[in-house]
């Protein structure tokens, strides 16, 4: 196990690379000056030109790469010249509220995709395998953005039940069950495509699992049907699932970012959106190699969990 | 284009597809015809109509925050999203395929670098990869397009790229090139019409979300800019007046999801069109017990004996298909008693495993439904049993052991806890004395250290061991009767021998009664008492185990035991004086080395366990065959036999050696292009479903080696086809047939023309009367000993089967972990042999009864 861990880990470092060069490109690709860009028209030449010392626009692209990557690896990501604070206290704030978004949403979509894949499978061509199939189209189908408007039109404006918009209350707001008040909608409506890939997923994988001959031997041993489809079946399925939950993880976060806008959840989806349009290009490369390298670390716990799970991938 | 309209009857026939199509069709429709449809100007701003409701008059689907008809701008950006949305999905179509192919294809280093930059595009989030791309080029509606198209050009990729590394070790890609086509043609006539269907469910499950993110770019409004319209941002304008006039937001979303779900239809549509697995309607998950429906009157009234054990009379189990339900048993009677072996024989297709599994309802259902007859055991009958207390007969005093042992065993579990499961289920036994009674077991069956097997994993061990466990398993609650369904079919002979002895040792001390299914006469006569022949669902006779197998009555069992090659019994003529001195030797063989190098973990192997260490496949093999002459290759799993007759003609490179055919050198020959060597070598191989290209013709499988090797021009190839099928025994008129239209004796008799339609002398075959039923293989072997008549064939014989070797070859060399270890004309060496590693190999061969 230690060594399959640290296999996967040395694998990581070229895609980590990679990664990073595309976030350095952001940058370097914008047409133009990239200083003028990001302090705008209205900027005196003086601070035009510390800004492109600062960036460090004089040197080659090889040589600025290695001076962004050394200050990345040091902790510094820049200046947000539209916030004017630095990039990674704004992303890290930012950040965590996505991740208490997003895990609430994942863990719902995961909960709700497993049981009714499950028990579509199980039951298949019967009333419940119809009416998770047909839950599963409209899920899929959904424009989450769309989606979330008319939740709060129904949810917040007309039946006042749950709040519009925002993480916490302004007033006397802050604790768990404020939060989760606050959460339900969004949460919900971020899970609902993620949980229609996975139970769509599930059912396909248990169909096939349970026509395997292992289902038959764990049937003719005299276990109960429970125990065929949960002890047997569902553990044999949950080798091709888990790495579906694990690409379902990057589709949430990015789902996030419609989500955010929608419900005006201050996460990093909606800072880089922001940021795009303020041509803040510094905090758009820090939000987004923060995402993308966490999003990779997932899916490393995914394969470790996987491989908790099947014993004849080779380390 | 037949194809496709064949597909797209076979789309329609799917009513939720054909819903999509139809909707789709509507809005596909609008979109194109936006610039003739009486529409209000789209940007016709009116701020005296502002925000009206649908339904006012002059604006159907009312105005918008500036007072722009809806319905109008509706229609345009409709236009505008899905011209997007297909532009991206055909580009990420075309890079992503473009590149799984070529990376598929060449594998290497080529695979390795483009994978890589896949994989990097993989590690950012879906949406954020999009973001990603949007901030560098600046937001527009072609930038957002580029954008989406980046963020899916990683799922086409990867997608064709696994399919077409699959497709690239299938043997009919071997055969292709053994044909005389070249890698372009492979690549494209070959492996992409099979990859094809990949790339358009890739599409079809894309193309949906492709349009939901270039529209929700432009909802962030990141894509399309004012006055430009899409749905997208139509649908963040309408957000502002969301409380007062929800239609506004509500419309575009709306169409959105119809898109979106019109496109996820017809893609299930498609998907399920092309998967040929579930072509032909397939059945629903089965469940817990065989779905019993006595409707057939048959007589299971009939008295029951009473000193039966097991009791089956009139079963009749049948499968549901779209033609109604077909009988697979047909009125089967049986009896066990406590004690005795009851062997039931037959060919594939003649109902012997449905009958074992009818017993314990255990045939999948559906489809599998028993439709009459009784099974009556320990007083009770178990067609009429409630599924509570089948169960807890099944595995307690009714136990199976199923043929291969790998896919049988759970794959995840450690064996232990399998076998720990089965006593457990059937009462509470305490952890630590269920671990115990599990070492207990693993002991009776022999297995080696069983203390430290019971934390293994199936595919840890050998196949022997493996079904040693699934004993185990069947033997933990002390059963009366084990129903062994072809327990050693999977199995080399030597393993096979040692299996057998363990039952019939067990069975003896345990006074286990034991219904044993196999195709194989020897190994019947070596445990049953009494057996039991099968012929297309019915008994066609039973009786005395020696009885039947020396004075069959029947007509078919008389006919299937004359098919069954004997060791020692084949009556060859001596072979003809080979005229080696002259004519030199067909295939020579110098010093064949084959060693598959050590992988190294990365960390080194010391640090990080499992490197595998350097294998031999073949060492130092030398051989001589003499124009004309048969040449048979036994050995066991390992043994190397394969490797060498993938050598022979290029499918594998030795590490060291050289082979020769007809004088030439093979690396001169494969030098000289695939034409030179396809002339002068052909191979046959086991399974002849992979050896031809499930997507192409008889007839278009067979032109490629008259085509690229012969160079018949093409209007002569019609006349030679047909030559070529009868001289194979087929009718010309099944050349318009695809592979699994065949029976597997017809498909190897393709494969068979194929290798000798371009004129090759040598043919190697590689097992390939393995996969038949003993009457097939025995009229395949007449076929091939005809061709080699008339055309002065030489054959390398690869087979696991002595006998079959021994009937068939004129010598034979006995394989070894890569080494010839003995050689010697069949007959005299399979009486007579001298090495230890034969004799334990001749013994371990079932013999009959003579």
């Amino acid at each position: 196990m230690g060594s399959y861990i640290l296999g996967r880990l040395a694998a990581l470092v070229p895609v980590l690379f990679g990664l990073s060069v595309i976030v350095f490109l952001i940058m370097a690709l914008i047409p133009g000056d990239p200083a003028t860009a990001i302090l705008g028209p209205y900027a005196t030449p003086e601070n035009v030109a510390r800004l492109r010392q600062d960036l460090g626009l004089d040197h080659s692209l090889p040589v600025r790469y290695a001076t962004w990557l050394g200050n990345v690896l040091a902790g510094d990501l820049g200046r947000s010249s539209s916030l004017n604070r630095p990039v990674l206290d704004e992303v890290t704030e930012r950040f965590a509220a996505t991740l208490v978004l997003a895990g609430a949403a994942l863990v719902l979509a995961s909960v709700l995709g497993l049981l009714a894949g499950v028990l579509s499978a199980v039951r298949q061509f019967g009333l419940a395998d119809k009416l998770v199939t047909l839950a599963v189209l409209v899920g899929i189908s959904m424009p989450t953005f769309w989606l979330g408007l008319l939740l709060i039109l129904v949810f917040a404006v007309r039946w006042r039940l749950l709040p519009v918009s925002g993480m916490v209350s302004i007033y006397g707001g802050g604790d768990l069950p404020d939060l989760l008040w606050h959460l339900a909608l969004p949460a919900a409506t971020l899970a609902i495509v993620a949980a229609g890939v996975i139970a769509r997923l599930t059912r396909s994988a248990m169909l096939e699992v349970l026509r395997q001959d292992f289902v038959r031997t764990a049937r003719a041993k005299g276990l109960t049907e429970r125990r065929v489809v949960f002890g047997h079946a569902l553990r044999a399925a949950m080798v091709t699932v888990i790495p579906v939950i694990g690409i379902q993880a990057g589709f949430v976060l990015g789902g996030a970012v419609y989500i955010e806008t929608v419900f005006q959840w201050p996460g990093i989806g909606r800072m880089l959106v922001n940021a795009i349009a303020t041509r803040d290009v510094l905090l758009v490369q820090g939000g987004v190699l923060v995402v993308a390298a966490s999003y990779v670390l997932f899916n490393l716990l995914a394969d470790i969990l996987q491989r908790l799970l099947d014993p004849r991938i080779a380390p | 284009m037949r194809d496709g309209l064949a597909l797209l009857r076979r789309v329609m026939r799917n009513r939720l597809a054909a819903l999509g199509l139809v909707l789709l069709t509507l809005i596909v429709l609008a979109a194109l015809a936006a610039p003739i449809l009486p529409l209000a100007d789209p940007d016709a701003i009116d701020p005296a109509r502002r925000l009206l409701p649908p339904f006012s008059a002059g604006a159907w689907l009312g105005t918008d925050t500036l007072g722009r008809d809806v319905l109008a701008r509706l229609v345009w950006g409709t236009r505008l999203s899905l011209g997007v949305g297909v532009a991206a999905s055909l580009l990420a179509a075309l890079v992503g395929s473009a590149i799984g192919l070529v990376a598929g294809y060449a594998g290497g280093r080529t695979d390795g670098v483009l994978m890589r930059g896949i994989d990097v595009l993989m590690a950012f989030p879906y949406l954020l990869l999009a973001l990603a791309v949007v901030a560098a080029l600046g937001p527009g509606l072609l930038n957002a397009l580029y954008a989406v198209v980046v963020a899916n050009i990683p799922f086409f990729a990867r997608n064709v790229r696994g399919a077409t590394a699959g497709l690239r070790r299938r043997e009919f890609v071997d055969a292709a090139r053994l044909s005389g086509m070249g890698e372009a043609r492979i690549l494209l006539g070959e492996v992409l019409p099979n990859v094809l269907p990949v790339i358009i469910i890739t599409a079809s499950t894309t193309v949906g979300w492709m349009i939901l993110e270039t529209a929700g770019l432009s909802f962030l409004g990141l894509g399309s800019q004012p006055p430009q319209a899409d749905l997208g941002s139509m649908l963040s304008e309408g957000r502002k007046a969301l409380i007062t006039a929800p239609h506004v937001a509500a419309v575009p979303g709306l169409v959105v999801f119809l898109i979106v779900m019109s496109m996820n239809l017809i893609g299930d549509g498609l998907r399920d069109a092309l998967d040929p697995r579930l072509r032909s309607g397939i059945p629903g998950a089965p469940g817990a017990a065989t779905r019993v429906a006595r409707t057939v009157e048959g007589d299971q009234t009939a008295a029951p004996d009473p000193g039966a054990l097991l009791q089956v009379t009139g079963l009749r189990t049948a499968f549901d298909t779209a033609n109604g339900p077909v009988d697979a048993v047909k009125g089967v009677s049986l009896s066990v008693a406590p004690g005795e072996c009851l062997g039931i024989i037959g060919e594939s297709g003649s109902g012997k495993s449905v009958t074992a599994l009818s017993i314990a309802r255990l045939v999948a259902s559906p489809p599998g439904v028993v439709r009459g007859g009784a099974v009556r055991f320990g007083g009770d009958d178990l067609l009429a049993l409630p599924v509570g207390a089948l169960q807890r007969l099944r595995g307690g005093r009714i136990a199976y052991v199923f043929q291969d042992p790998l896919t049988t065993l759970h794959p995840l579990m450690p064996v232990g806890a399998q076998v720990a499961e089965a006593l457990r289920a059937h009462r509470p036994v305490p952890r630590a004395e269920a671990d115990r009674r599990v070492v207990e077991l693993f002991a009776a069956v022999k297995l080696p250290d069983p203390v430290s097997l019971v934390h293994a994993y199936p595919h840890e061990l050998s196949g022997g061991q493996r079904q040693r466990v699934g004993i185990a398993m069947a033997l933990a609650n002390d059963p009366d009767l084990i129903i062994a369904d072809e327990p050693t079919t999977a199995l080399d002979v030597t393993i096979q021998a040692e299996i057998l002895d363990l039952l019939d040792d067990l069975r003896r001390h345990r006074h286990l009664a034991v219904v044993f299914i196999s195709h194989d006469f020897g190994v019947i006569a070596r445990l049953c008492d009494r057996v039991a022949v099968m012929f297309q669902g019915t008994v066609v006779e039973e009786g005395g185990t020696r009885s039947v197998l020396t004075r069959p009555r029947h007509a078919y069992t008389r006919r299937l035991l004359a098919a069954v090659p004997v060791l020692g019994r084949s009556r060859r003529p001596e072979p003809a004086p080979r005229e080696s001195s002259g004519a030199g030797w067909a295939v020579e063989v110098r010093g064949l080395d084959k060693t598959y190098a050590a992988r190294r973990s990365l960390f080194g192997q010391s640090l990080f366990g499992r490197s595998r260490p350097a294998v031999t496949a073949l060492k130092a093999v030398s051989l001589r065959v003499a124009a004309g002459e048969t040449l048979g290759i036994v050995g066991e799993s390992g043994s190397g036999k394969s490797t060498l007759a993938r050598s022979l003609v290029g499918l594998n490179r030795p590490t060291g050696g050289t082979v020769l055919l007809d004088g030439r050198p093979l690396a001169e020959l494969t030098a000289g292009g695939p034409r030179a060597l396809g002339r002068t070598v052909q191979y046959v191989f086991q399974d002849p479903l992979s050896s031809l290209n499930p997507r192409k013709t008889i007839r278009r499988v067979l032109s490629a080696p008259l085509r690229f090797l012969a160079g018949v021009p093409s209007g002569e190839r019609e006349e030679r086809l047909g030559e070529l099928m009868r001289s194979v025994d087929l009718d010309p008129a099944i050349l318009d047939r695809y592979p699994h239209e065949l029976s597997g004796g017809q498909a190897q008799r393709v494969a068979i023309a194929r290798a000798i339609a371009a004129g090759a002398r040598i043919i190697v075959l590689d097992e390939a009367v393995s996969a038949l039923d003993v009457s097939v293989q025995a009229q395949v072997l007449r076929l091939l000993v005809a061709l080699k008549e008339r055309h002065g064939l030489t054959y390398l014989f690869i087979s696991h089967d002595l006998a079959v070797v021994e009937a068939i070859a004129d010598r034979v060399v006995v394989m070894a972990a890569g080494e010839i270890v003995e050689e010697g004309p069949g007959d005299r060496l399979f009486a007579a042999p001298e090495h230890p590693y034969t004799r334990r190999l001749v013994a371990a061969v079932p013999s009959l009864p003579s």
